[in-house]
C-alpha cells in the first residue's frame, strides 16, 4: 500500500471493522425504532436500517472522518423510508391470513398512543418524517432540514400542518404537547 | 399535556424487531456495491459535452438472461514497448515506478470449447428494444442517447440529438409512454451510488437535481452554480459533483460538505473518483493527470485520456487515443501501474462502456459488426451471439446507466 493510499483508507481492515461493529451495535436499537415509526412495518424497519448500515460500511472512512455518522445513517434511513412510498411494487397494505398480534399496552397507552399513531401513519412522507425527527428522535429544526434536504422554513411548516392532523383528529389530541 | 415522544415511543418499543450483525451489513454492501457500480461514457458524454463524465449508475441484479452464453477470447498477448510514445508515463517519487500487466486482444471470436457462461450484467438497447438485465424486453424504436432503470418501474430515456434537441421520456415496464415527453432536460441522466434516478437541470438560480422515485422526486439545488461551470455527475440524492469552468477546480457537494479539489492553471477536469475522492484533469501538457485535495498529483499518464474509475474506486481506465479508443487500460487507481491492457485489433475501436463493480462491459466495433465483450483484470470475455452488423457511427448498442 503507497503512502498515499494509506493516508486516504486510514486503517486497517480488522480496526475498520470493529469500529464499525461497536458503532452498529450502540445505533441500531434506536434507528430501528425511528424506521418503524417511519415506515410502520417492523420487517419492513430491519430493512431499511440494515440498508442504511451497508451504505455507512461503504462509506465508513470517509464519513467517519467528517464525525457526521448518526446525521449519516439517519439521512439514509429517513431517504429509503421516503423512497417505499414511490415504489409501486412494495404496497404497505398487504393480505394476510391471520390477524397481526395485538399491541401490547404500556403506561402511556390508554388507547391514545395507539389514536396518535393512526393519525401519523395517514401524514403525507415529509410530514411523518417531520413529526419522527422533531418529536421522537427530538433535532433541532436545523438538523431536521439537513436530515431531509428541506429549508428550516419548510420544516416549520410541515410540523405545523402535521401538528394540525393531529390535533384535528380527536379532542384527546388537543393538548399535545410538542415538546418533551 | 400530553407528551408526543413518549407517545411515539411506546409505539416504537412494541415490535421485537431482529438486529443486523456485520456479517449481513456486510453482504448487503456487496450487493449494494455490485448494484452502483456503471459508468456510461456516452451518457455522461452529453450530460458534459466538456469533458468524460462521473455518472455513477445502477446495475440491477441479474439473473436469468436473454444473452447467450460467452466465449473467452485468445490467451494474453505481449505487452507493447513501454519506451513508445503510448506507453509514457510519470510518477512521483512517492508513487513508484510502474509494474507490469497482461495485454489481450479483443475479437468477437466464439467456438464451442471456449463457451464458459456469461451474460450481460448491464442493461441494453438494440434492434429496437431494451433489454435488462432481468432479460426482460421493452420496445423502444428510437436509439436512445441514454437510459436508466426508473426506481418507480419502467425506464427513463434520452432520445433526440445535439442538432434536434434533447428529451426525457419515461417507459413503462411494457414499453408505453408515459406523460409527454419532457423537453426542458438540459444536463444530463444518471444513478447515482445510492441507486436514485437523478436529472440533471438548469434551475432558476443555479443546477437543480432531480431525484426520481427514490427520494420523491426532490429537487436538491445547488445553489450559486455558475452558468458558465460544467457538470461532471451527480454522487447520488446528497449532491452534486461540478466543476467550475474554465477549470480551475473542482467541488464535490456531498453528504459529508463541500470538498474542493484546485486544479493546475490551463487544466481541464476530467472524471473522478467518488469512492476515494480522486479527481483526474487532462493539462496543458497533453497528459491526463490523477489526485486528490490530499495528494496534489498521484500520477500521470500521456497517452490518452482517463475514461473513468471503477465503482469502488481501485481501478482507473485511461482510452486512447481519444476519440474511438483502440485501447482500453486498467489501472491502479492510487499508483497508476498498468494492471490490463485491452486493444481492438484492425482499425476497431470500443463504442462505449459501463461499469460493473470491477469489470467493464464494452461495445466492441471490430470494422464490419458491434458486439459486447465484457473485460477485467483477468481477462476478457465476448458474449457469444450479440454480433450485429452496423457502421461505425450507427452503434448498434447503447449500455444502459
Amino acid at each position: 500500500m503507497t503512502r498515499a493510499e494509506v493516508a486516504l483508507m486510514g486503517r486497517s481492515p480488522e480496526r475498520r471493522d470493529a469500529d464499525f461493529s461497536a458503532y452498529l451495535a450502540a445505533r441500531q436499537p434506536a434507528l430501528l425504532r425511528t424506521a418503524y415509526l417511519l415506515t410502520g412495518d417492523a420487517h419492513t424497519a430491519e430493512d431499511v436500517v440494515q440498508t442504511a448500515f451497508a451504505k455507512l460500511y461503504l462509506a465508513w472512512d470517509r464519513i467517519q472522518r467528517s464525525e457526521s455518522l448518526d446525521g449519516y445513517v439517519r439521512r439514509i434511513v429517513v431517504n429509503e423510508a421516503n423512497s417505499l412510498w414511490r415504489r409501486p411494487w412494495r404496497r404497505r397494505e398487504r393480505a394476510a391470513e391471520v390477524l397481526p398480534e395485538t399491541p401490547v399496552s404500556d403506561v402511556y397507552d390508554d388507547g391514545l398512543a395507539d389514536r396518535v399513531w393512526q393519525v401519523v401513519a395517514t401524514l403525507p412522507p415529509r410530514q411523518r418524517a417531520v413529526v419522527v425527527l422533531r418529536y421522537y428522535e427530538q433535532l433541532t429544526e436545523a438538523e431536521i432540514a439537513q436530515a431531509l434536504r428541506i429549508t428550516e422554513g419548510t420544516v416549520k411548516s410541515q410540523a405545523s400542518r402535521a401538528l394540525a392532523t393531529l390535533r384535528a383528529a380527536g379532542d384527546a389530541l388537543n393538548d399535545l404537547r410538542e415538546e418533551s | 399535556m400530553t407528551d408526543l415522544h413518549d407517545l411515539l415511543d411506546s409505539v416504537a418499543s412494541r415490535p421485537a424487531m431482529a438486529e443486523s450483525d456485520l456479517a449481513a451489513v456486510r453482504r448487503r454492501a456487496g450487493s449494494i456495491r455490485r448494484r452502483r457500480g456503471l459508468t456510461t461514457a456516452g451518457a455522461t458524454a452529453l450530460a458534459l459535452a466538456v469533458v468524460a463524465g462521473v455518472g455513477v449508475a445502477l446495475a440491477p441484479h441479474g439473473h436469468d438472461h436473454a444473452v447467450p452464453p460467452a466465449s473467452r477470447s485468445s490467451a494474453p498477448v505481449p505487452l507493447p514497448d513501454r519506451s513508445s510514445p503510448d506507453w509514457s508515463m510519470s510518477w512521483p517519487a512517492s508513487a513508484g515506478p510502474a509494474s507490469g500487466g497482461s495485454a489481450y486482444l479483443v475479437t468477437y471470436a466464439t467456438t464451442a470449447e471456449d463457451a464458459n457462461g456469461g451474460e450481460s450484467t448491464v442493461p441494453y438497447w438494440s434492434a429496437g428494444a431494451i433489454t435488462g438485465t432481468d432479460g426482460a424486453q421493452v420496445t423502444l424504436p428510437q436509439r436512445p442517447v441514454a437510459f436508466a432503470e426508473d426506481p418507480r418501474g419502467g425506464w427513463e430515456a434520452i432520445l433526440g440529438s445535439a442538432d434536434s434537441g434533447y428529451q426525457l421520456v419515461r417507459l413503462s415496464a411494457t414499453g408505453l409512454r408515459i406523460g409527454p415527453p419532457e423537453g426542458t432536460f438540459a444536463r444530463g441522466l444518471a444513478v447515482g451510488p445510492d441507486g436514485t434516478l437523478e436529472v440533471l437541470e438548469d434551475g432558476a438560480t443555479g443546477l437543480d437535481v432531480h431525484a426520481v422515485g427514490a427520494h420523491g422526486d426532490a429537487v436538491h439545488s445547488v445553489p450559486g452554480y455558475p452558468a458558465d461551470a460544467a457538470a461532471l455527475g451527480l454522487l447520488g440524492g446528497s449532491g452534486a459533483v461540478f466543476q467550475t469552468w474554465p477549470g480551475k477546480e473542482v467541488r464535490i457537494d456531498s453528504s459529508v460538505g463541500l470538498t474542493t479539489v484546485h486544479l493546475p492553471t490551463g487544466t481541464t477536469a476530467g472524471p473522478i473518483d467518488s469512492a476515494k475522492r480522486l479527481v483526474s484533469w487532462q493539462g496543458d501538457d497533453g497528459c491526463s493527470h490523477v489526485g486528490s485535495n490530499e495528494v496534489a498529483e498521484l500520477w500521470a499518464a500521456c497517452s490518452g485520456r482517463i475514461a473513468g474509475f471503477s465503482p469502488d474506486g481501485g481501478l482507473a481506465l485511461l482510452a486512447a487515443p481519444a476519440g474511438h479508443p483502440a485501447t482500453l487500460t486498467l489501472r491502479d487507481a492510487i499508483s497508476g501501474t498498468p494492471r490490463t491492457t485491452f486493444t481492438v485489433p484492425g482499425g476497431g475501436f470500443f463504442g462505449s462502456w459501463a461499469w460493473d463493480g470491477a469489470t467493464l462491459m464494452t461495445t466492441v466495433y471490430d470494422g464490419h459488426d458491434w458486439f459486447l465483450a465484457r473485460l477485467s483484470t483477468s481477462g476478457v470475455t465476448v458474449l457469444r451471439g450479440s454480433s450485429v452488423p452496423g457502421t461505425a457511427d450507427q452503434p448498434a448498442y447503447v449500455l444502459g446507466l
